[in-house]
């Protein structure tokens, strides 16, 4: 009897601690890098790492898994099933776990590797992205209720060793409304990254306005679209917008686009 | 002679206050720190990381200061930064100042009105990383020199490398609701238009990203698995209609260095059409956040 009732208790205890458990949501999860660039030629094997962290006080439990996406012109990123895109380097990969739990204000590392088939007509730059979900808990309140769950992406970028192609140019420069808009093209058939400056000058040649470019993505084989809002204390008048942008793979891109502003 | 000889020691003692520091090379060597993304994001989340020290294969760091008279020697370097650059000597001499905080100003760290009186010093200096908050990533490199006041001056090279983070976060808490059980009056006037959620009842006070480059929060609607199911489309985000597949409703060209809120409860809405059946819905919203 008292072999029993202690059984009793410790199911007990595990109940109230599981109940506990449950109830604890994920307030943040972090991730670094959040982007990997590798490099492997066919038939090779490469792995890279992220380090998941939360600064939660309870355990934060994490389903690992793995998905495509592609980017529209406009930046709009869309997630597929894995597989599903082209140029998806998905296939070729394994995970070093599906599941996780960070510990408390702690941090996890999680492996990506990928198997390359020897395949001579692999070429350029291929994609995936390693999921990393927080479990929801259902909620109490409200006749309609939404449970939340956190996701963060570590986006994969994998180009086949010296198979790379680059070529990119500034294909196009309009004023829609008041946003300037700013054409990119690659034509090579790896990830090419946009950093640089649009400068707005006034009818003297003074420069009255400056606006960034930030290490802004532009697939392969694909345009990209930015869209720059002008400044809302730029005036009626002439203008000319300059851009002066760098391709991450070498060269420059060089625009100018005169217009007028009116009242 | 008197006059030849008065005119000596004060040569004397001018070369000797003029005596220079001393090292084997003029630039003393390269200390770098690498924090861990934990301590980064940790100092961005305002959980203080601690002092962190240098990587083992940093450069020791020495020098020797050969003066006397009245003679003082100033630290400085050349960058502000966003966090603190901390460092302590340590000498075979009294009278150096126990620790300083670099800045772009100069500030003591010998001063012979400190009692410092010998002619010779060998000093030691350890460097530490103090992440006080938010740090943008990248390298940063700075040049520290030491230099004596009259006389010459050495440096060495500080390098910091903070890594990039993504994150996601939600504030208060994780759950938005549409409790209009006590109010159908309002759910009346709602019909063909759109209700926002209720308080009490929603905890969620905002959805955070954390990233210093551009990024995209996608945002998903799927059954929840108990009560009822919310039909696709009927809640709005931002504007957006969510279905079962993740759609863009945030973008963002960066947060900067810190935690930013990115939506909030008034940016969720339930549309509605008056044909709902009375009950509890549930429905799980996931939002995904990637940097690409």
């Amino acid at each position: 009897m008292p072999l029993r009732l202690r059984a009793l208790r410790t199911s007990a205890s595990i109940l109230t601690l599981l109940i506990a458990m449950s109830a604890a949501y994920a307030a943040d999860i972090g991730l670094s890098p959040a982007r990997l660039s590798l490099t492997a030629p066919p038939g090779g094997t490469v792995s890279g790492q992220t380090t998941v962290f939360s600064t939660s006080a309870h355990p934060v439990g994490l389903t690992v898994s793995m998905g495509d996406w592609t980017q529209a012109a406009d930046g709009k990123l869309t997630f597929l099933p894995a597989g599903a895109a082209d140029h998806s380097a998905t296939p070729w990969a394994t995970l070093s776990t599906t599941s996780l739990v960070v510990p408390p204000n702690g941090n996890s590392i999680v492996r990506v590797t990928f198997k390359v088939p020897n395949d001579p007509k692999l070429a350029g730059t291929y994609q995936t992205v390693v999921f990393f979900e927080t479990q929801g808990k259902p909620s109490s309140a409200g006749s309609t209720q939404l449970l939340t769950k956190e996701r963060l992406g570590l986006v994969v970028y994998l180009t086949i060793a010296g198979t790379g192609t680059s070529g990119s140019k500034l294909s196009d420069m309009y004023l829609q409304g008041r946003d300037l808009m700013v054409v990119l093209s690659n034509s090579g058939n790896t990830l090419m990254r946009a950093t640089g400056n649009v400068e707005i000058r006034d009818k003297s040649g003074k420069t009255v306005a400056k606006m960034p470019v930030r290490d802004v993505p532009v697939m392969r084989g694909s345009e990209r679209d930015l869209t720059l809002a002008l400044p809302k204390d730029l005036g009626p008048g002439y203008y000319v917008a300059l851009a002066l942008i760098d391709d991450s793979r070498g060269g420059s891109l060089v625009g100018q686009l005169p217009f007028q502003l009116g009242n | 002679m008197p006059r030849l000889g008065s005119l000596t020691l004060a040569g004397l003692l001018l070369a000797a206050a003029m005596l220079p520091v001393v090292a084997s090379a003029q630039d003393l060597g390269t200390v770098t720190f690498s924090p861990t993304a934990q301590q980064v994001y940790d100092a961005a989340t305002g959980n203080d990381p601690g002092r962190i020290p240098p990587d083992p294969t940093s450069d020791p760091i020495s020098f020797s200061i050969q003066a006397w008279g009245n003679v003082r020697v100033v630290v400085q370097s050349d960058i502000p930064v966003p966090f603190e650059l901390i460092a302590d000597y340590s000498s075979d001499t009294r009278g150096a100042v126990p620790e300083v905080t670099l800045s772009t100003s100069q500030q003591t760290v010998f001063d012979a009105n400190w009692g410092w009186r010998y002619r010779v010093a060998r000093v030691d200096v350890n460097y530490w990383l103090h992440l006080t908050g938010p740090t943008p990533p990248g390298v940063y490199t700075v040049t520290v020199t030491y230099t004596l006041i009259g006389a010459n001056s050495v440096t060495n090279t500080i390098r910091v490398t903070i890594p990039p983070l993504l994150g996601v976060r939600l504030s208060g808490g994780d759950t938005v609701a549409f409790d209009y059980s006590s109010a159908p009056q309002t759910y009346y006037a709602a019909i063909g238009g759109t209700l926002p959620p209720t308080s009490p009842g929603t905890t969620l006070t905002s959805v955070d990203v954390l990233s210093a480059s551009s990024f995209t929060l996608a945002a998903a609607l799927a059954p929840a698995g108990a009560g009822k199911s919310l039909p696709a489309g009927s809640l709005r985000l931002n504007g957006v209609a969510l279905t079962s597949s993740p759609s863009p409703v945030v973008s963002g060209s960066g947060t900067g260095s810190a935690f930013q809120p990115v939506l909030r409860p008034s940016d969720f809405a339930l549309a509605v059409t008056g044909q709902e059946q009375p009950g509890t819905y549930n429905a799980v919203v996931t939002y995904t956040v990637t940097s690409p």
